[in-house]
């Protein structure tokens, strides 16, 4: 069965060492629009009075993902600096999706994106979106696959809006929902 | 023994019958889990640091020791060293493997004579010895259950 | 005025850049969450 957590309560939580050491802690997710896999965090220090660390970790250098700490095997598990965060030389720069709209394909705006929901296991991914809807109400979609996505706004395909969860618990049949809806309209994909 | 019946009991310098200090906390090391030092009170400033091999003998009294020049200042200890005040269970949350914190390490039960771990006592459960993946800074790591 | 009005002044002035250097600082750490990818080919995408 898939884990789903808020992206919120990813971030802040400290790297931690399996010798004990806590390395940093949790700063940006950065993720692939294309598939939604999540490709690594960027890291801040843990103190008081201590900014970015400017060091990556990549998924794939992940321990564990825990509800209370971010695992990793040694201080070697972080990349020397952070270009695997920056994007590639065929990429644009990336969008930080909390804040921006989020807008159906046919123009019904759905709300504003608050967090986001990543499913965990394996091979994490971003698997939905919670939305402050214009009569502040705080809904979770699911959006699987690619998303269009600028600065200023999100765009999910129609049937999404019909796919809402009120908590984590009900997201993942609403995922289901989504993945098994009966029609499928040929102008989505 | 568990190490808050520990605390307290004199180290005894055996050339000179004399107390260095008592002992006030231990420092722990993985595979195998054991004692790596003992944190001291002594008359001087500051805490005191002692490498379990230089203990001669845990008795049930006194902790006794044969060469009192062995006793180092914690500051002098670099991070690296087993016995640096960083790996102190004491007080430190458990957190598994997978990320899953379980409690506070409130004491450690131990073998006098080996210095082998036994248990980490937690509030709600005794953590068996060989479990313990790394005491740092922040956590005692402990393998996840299966 | 009194020595000790200067002192005061003094320490609330520490206390204020500490506090906003630490606040700055909390502000840098905390993050969002990044889209990144390709970028979209062909004209009509909805960023152009």
């Amino acid at each position: 069965m898939t884990v789903y957590m808020r992206a919120g309560e990813i971030a802040k939580k400290p790297v931690v060492t399996l010798a004990g050491d806590d390395i940093g802690q949790v700063k940006d997710i950065v993720f692939d629009s294309s598939t939604g896999d999540i490709r690594c965090f960027t890291l801040a220090g843990r103190g008081l009075l201590s900014g970015p660390l400017h060091r990556a970790l990549l998924w794939r250098n992940v321990h564990a993902l825990g509800p209370h700490a971010v695992m990793v095997r040694d201080e070697s598990a972080l990349e020397e600096d952070d270009s695997a965060a920056t994007p590639g030389e065929d990429e644009r720069a990336g969008v930080n999706v909390l804040g921006v709209a989020v807008t159906t394909r046919s123009g019904t705006q759905l709300g504003r994106v608050t967090d986001a929901v990543v499913a965990t296991g394996r091979k994490p991914a971003v698997a939905g979106y919670e939305v402050e809807t214009a009569e502040r109400e705080r809904v979770l979609l699911p959006v699987a696959g690619p998303i269009t996505v600028s600065g200023e706004r999100i765009l999910v395909s129609d049937a999404t809006a019909q796919h809402s969860a009120g908590n984590l618990g009900g997201f993942g049949s609403a995922v289901e929902g989504l993945r098994h809806r009966p029609v499928h309209d040929p102008q989505e994909d | 023994m568990l190490l808050s019946k520990a605390r307290g009991k004199a180290v005894v310098d055996l050339t000179t019958a004399e107390t260095i200090g008592a002992v006030t906390g231990c420092t722990v090391a993985p595979s195998p889990a054991h004692i790596a030092g003992l944190r001291l009170k002594t008359r001087g400033r500051g805490h005191h640091m002692l490498h379990w091999e230089d203990v001669r003998s845990f008795g049930p009294d006194a902790v006794s020791v044969e060469e009192p020049d062995r006793v180092r200042d914690e500051k002098d200890l670099e991070a690296g060293d087993q016995a640096h005040a960083v790996h102190n269970p004491i007080g430190k949350a458990v957190l598994t493997e997978t990320g899953l914190e379980k409690g506070t390490v409130m004491d450690v039960e131990f073998d006098e004579q080996s210095g082998r771990i036994a248990h980490l006592v937690t509030a709600d459960e005794q953590i068996p010895g060989e479990d313990l993946v790394g005491v740092g800074s922040y956590a005692v790591v402990v393998t996840a259950p299966q | 005025m009194e020595w000790w009005t200067w002192l005061i002044i003094a320490l609330a002035i520490f206390a204020a850049v500490t506090v906003s250097i630490a606040a700055l600082q909390a502000r840098r750490r905390s993050g969002g969450v990044i889209a990144q990818g390709r970028r979209p080919r062909g004209g009509g995408g909805p960023e152009s």
